[in-house]
Parts: C-alpha cells; structure tokens; sequence
C-alpha cells in the first residue's frame, strides 16, 4: 500500500505527493512523520505540492506543517516541472548533473524519453530512438544506434554510435568499454584509428567540443558531463 | 520424440557440412538414430562428403512436393547402424522450399529419430530461414577469423530473433599455434565477441580433408585430435559434461597441439 505522503525531489525543488484516497488526518500525521524523520534535512527547501487539497483549510493546514519544518512554499515548482516530462516520470534522476546540459538545448526538442535496450546488440542489429537509449548489454561490431539524445552502454560499445542524431551537439556517449567503430556527435563523425587495439579498460565518455571535434575521457563520476562546459 | 539441431554460421567455407556429417556419425556410433538433412538446395554436398552421393534416387524437394514418401528419400548409411541422410536437390534453387514446408517435415522426422541434423546454408536469405524453420536448438560454426566472426554474430542474432535461444558454438579449424603467436584470434577473444556457450574447439589438422576426400569423417579416426573434438561435441550434444580439452588442461592440450602441428 503506497504511502499516504510521498515527498520528491526535482530539479527544482520538493515536490509533495498526497494521496487523495486517505483520510485527511491521516495525510497530515504522515506529513508530520515524514518531516520529523528528515531531521531539519528539507530546512530552507522550496516545495509545492502535486495536488493541492481542494479545500483551503486543509491545504493551509499542510503548508503551516512544512513552514513548521522550515521549507518554503513555492507553487511555482509545480507548473515548471510538470510542463516538463522529465521531472515527472522520474522526479528522482533530475538532481543528477548530466541532465542539466541537456535542459540547457532540449527546448527545441523534446528528446527526454528513454528507450532501455535490455539485451546485447548483436552485428546487424540496429536501435533508433528519438530519445536517450540505454544498453544493457554490449553493442557488437557491425551494430548501431542512433539517438537523438544520450547513448550510455552498460557494456562493451563496438559498433557504430550516433548520439544528438537530430543535431544536438550536446549529447554524451557513455560506455562501460569505449571501442566504437565509429561515433558520431551531432554531425561531426569519429572512426576508431585503423591499428586500434582494445579501448581503454575503464568507463569513457565522449562529448563535442565547443568546435565540435569529439573529444573521449575517461569517465568521471565527479564530473559526469565530460571536461567541457557546455 | 527427437531433437531437430541446425548447423549454420553464416558465412560459407568455415566447416558446416563437415560438423554435420561428423556430428551425425559420431551420435549415430553411440547408438542414437539420426537423421542428416541437407537444407543446401542447389549446392549439395553432404552426400558427398558423406560417400552417400551414388545412392541418391529422391530428394527433399521431391519429399516436400509430394512426388515421394519420406521413407523413400532418406538413405540410409551402411557403415553406420542408425545414421540417415536426406538429400538436398541439386535441380532447384532455395525456393523450391518454404518455411512451412521444412517445419512439417522436421516434426515428422523427430517422431522416428532421436536427432535430427540440418545443414544449413550459407547465407542469410530463404534458405537459411528454410534450415531454421524446425529446430529447436541450433550450433553455430565459426573459423578464428573477423570475417566468420563477424557473421556468426549476425547469425546469433537473427536465431535469438527466431526464438532460436541459447545457440551454441563451435570453433573450427583453430591452430594453437598462431594464436600463441598472436597471429590468431583466440578462443576468449571469440567468447568475449559472440558471448554464447562454446560448445567446442575443433583444431585445424590435414586429416579432415583426408578422410572428407575419402567419404569418410574424421570423428572414427581415434588418432587425430580433431577426431576427439568431434567426439567430445558428440557426447555433450547427448548431455554429457565433458570439459573442454583446452579448458581442462591448456598447458596439455597446446603442447600436444604443438608437437602434432610440428610434426607435420
């Protein structure tokens, strides 16, 4: 049974969840609980909530709870993140710093669904997605992906990759084992030298630098979006 | 009820035909009734390669037309209790067969054999989804080359594609010696690419083509190695756990390799 009170955290600030089915006393204990148990973690937080209660006594009430906890109402949260998908499918993800990049150049396009690949690709076999795409497996030489948004391979990455298909000179290609035999970034396009060996034996990423040449390093967790600042 | 196995690889030339009569006669020495099918319409030559050319009357597109019974197509092997081919045609071309038609004739035979062997072609086209359409399991067939390795990979994919799960795969004509060289693609290396059971290495050796010339297959000779890899395959096809040879004991296996190779 799902919790009468769920709390999220986005990109832009808390965004509280109520559960209309559940009494009212039983949101606002739950509410109560929830703040006691962040232990002043949400002080200073801006918050809305998803759906407010329709009536004002009782939408006040909640909003006196959170002030109590120090969070600060914003109902503003609630429009920008709901007129953006991402932050509702997974309200979670949008704290990681990659996606910021992409927020910076998705208005033109929304290219924010995800396609999850949960298999390896196989020679031949080719996935095209007007989104980011997910490999849970390997792509295998002589395979191809092409995404309009950010390609990331839980695996070995053999074949061919075109990441920002659609032009986005922002996408990234992360891979477990960086050794394409080709990438391509928006348009700019990169072969694997002719007397390549093995890639490196660590986790790369691939981005474009401001003059669009592809650049690959290894990837850094404290720096997930590559060296560049765009 | 039988089990329908099709050998393919994709490419051509990398050793399907010979895997198939190999593999056909060492299960049929173990008692086991076996059925070879030769899916390569237009290009047969498992009935050459098995001695069983003269005997040839029908073939399996007179089977599948209605012009004979089955009975009457499959001959049947004389040295071997248990071991059956059924011929391709060499008049026609892969269309004179259509998936359906070969899913039929695969139920039918698995009801009077324990294995039934089909031998694909090479390919990608109507005949290879012809090989296909009736097996329920499948081996792959590589060479330790990028082009064979290639190839398989595709393979793989259109099986697993055809609900074709779990492939298996056998490494032909590998030579210990030019992989130690680093001349040649090793068996992990083909592991870590095609990412499938390995299910054999059969090494390169100049008695395969010996015995292939002569009709006969290299899986009766006890003296060559690529007999004892074929026989190997054999017993793991029937469920036995046979370890690898290069598994169990690499440092045995490459020495014996070598001092054969270097007595040639």
């Amino acid at each position: 049974m799902s919790e009468a009170v769920s709390i999220k955290g986005t990109r832009h600030g808390l965004l509280i969840l109520l559960d209309k089915e559940r009494d009212f006393e039983d949101i606002k204990q739950n509410l109560y609980k929830k703040m006691d148990s962040a232990r002043g973690f949400f002080k200073g937080a801006e918050f809305a909530f998803y759906q407010e209660p329709e009536e004002n006594e009782q939408k006040q009430a909640l909003e006196q709870i959170c002030m109590e906890y120090g969070l600060i109402h914003q109902p503003d949260i609630r429009t920008k993140i709901i007129s953006n998908p991402s932050t509702t499918s997974s309200p979670e993800t949008s704290s990681v710093p990659q996606q910021n990049s992409i927020a910076a150049s998705e208005e033109k396009s929304n290219q924010t669904d995800t396609l999850l690949v949960k298999r390896s690709l196989r020679s031949g076999q080719k996935v095209h997605y007007p989104g980011h795409v997910v490999v849970l497996g390997d792509i295998h030489p002589g395979a191809e992906v092409v995404a309009y948004g950010n390609v990331l391979v839980m695996g070995s990455c053999r074949g061919v990759v075109h990441a920002g298909a659609d032009g986005n000179k922002y996408a990234r290609v992360v891979a477990h084992r960086l050794s394409p035999s080709q990438l391509r970034i928006g348009s700019s396009i990169a072969c694997a030298p002719a007397d390549s060996l093995e890639g490196a034996p660590y986790p790369e990423i691939a981005y474009l630098s401001p003059d669009s040449q592809i650049i690959v390093e290894t990837y850094n967790s404290r720096r997930p979006a590559g060296r560049s600042t765009n | 009820m039988g089990e329908v196995i099709v050998v393919t690889s994709g490419k051509g030339g990398v050793g399907k035909t010979t895997t198939t009569a190999n593999l056909g006669t060492g299960l049929a020495a173990a008692s086991k009734k076996v059925c070879l099918v030769d899916a390569d319409i237009g290009l047969r030559n498992l009935d050459v390669v098995l001695g069983l050319e003269n005997r040839i009357v029908y073939d399996i597109v007179d089977v599948t037309t209605g012009v004979c019974r089955l009975r009457q197509a499959l001959i049947k092997d004389k040295r071997f209790e248990g071991l059956h081919l059924l011929p391709a045609a060499q008049t026609k071309d892969k269309t004179a067969v259509n998936p359906e038609q070969m899913k039929e004739l695969c139920e039918e035979l698995r009801k009077e054999f324990d294995y039934v062997i089909i031998d694909c072609p090479a390919g990608i086209e109507q005949g290879f989804r012809n090989a296909i359409a009736g097996a329920d399991r499948a081996i792959v067939v590589t060479t330790p080359e990028v082009s064979a390795v290639r190839d398989a990979d595709r393979i793989i994919g259109l099986l697993e594609a055809a609900d074709l799960r779990e492939p298996k795969l056998i490494i032909n004509r590998y030579r210990p010696k030019m992989v130690n060289r680093g001349d040649m693609m090793s068996i992990d290396d083909m592991n870590e690419i095609l990412a499938i059971d390995l299910l054999g290495v059969v090494p390169e050796d100049e008695q395969v083509v010996v015995t292939t010339n002569k009709g006969e297959t290299v899986v009766r000779d006890d003296k060559s190695l690529s007999g004892q890899a074929y026989r190997n395959i054999t017993r793991r096809i029937m469920g036995e756990n046979v370890p690898l040879m290069n598994l169990e004991e690499p440092s045995g296996l490459f020495s014996a390799l070598r001092k054969m190779i270097g007595l040639k």
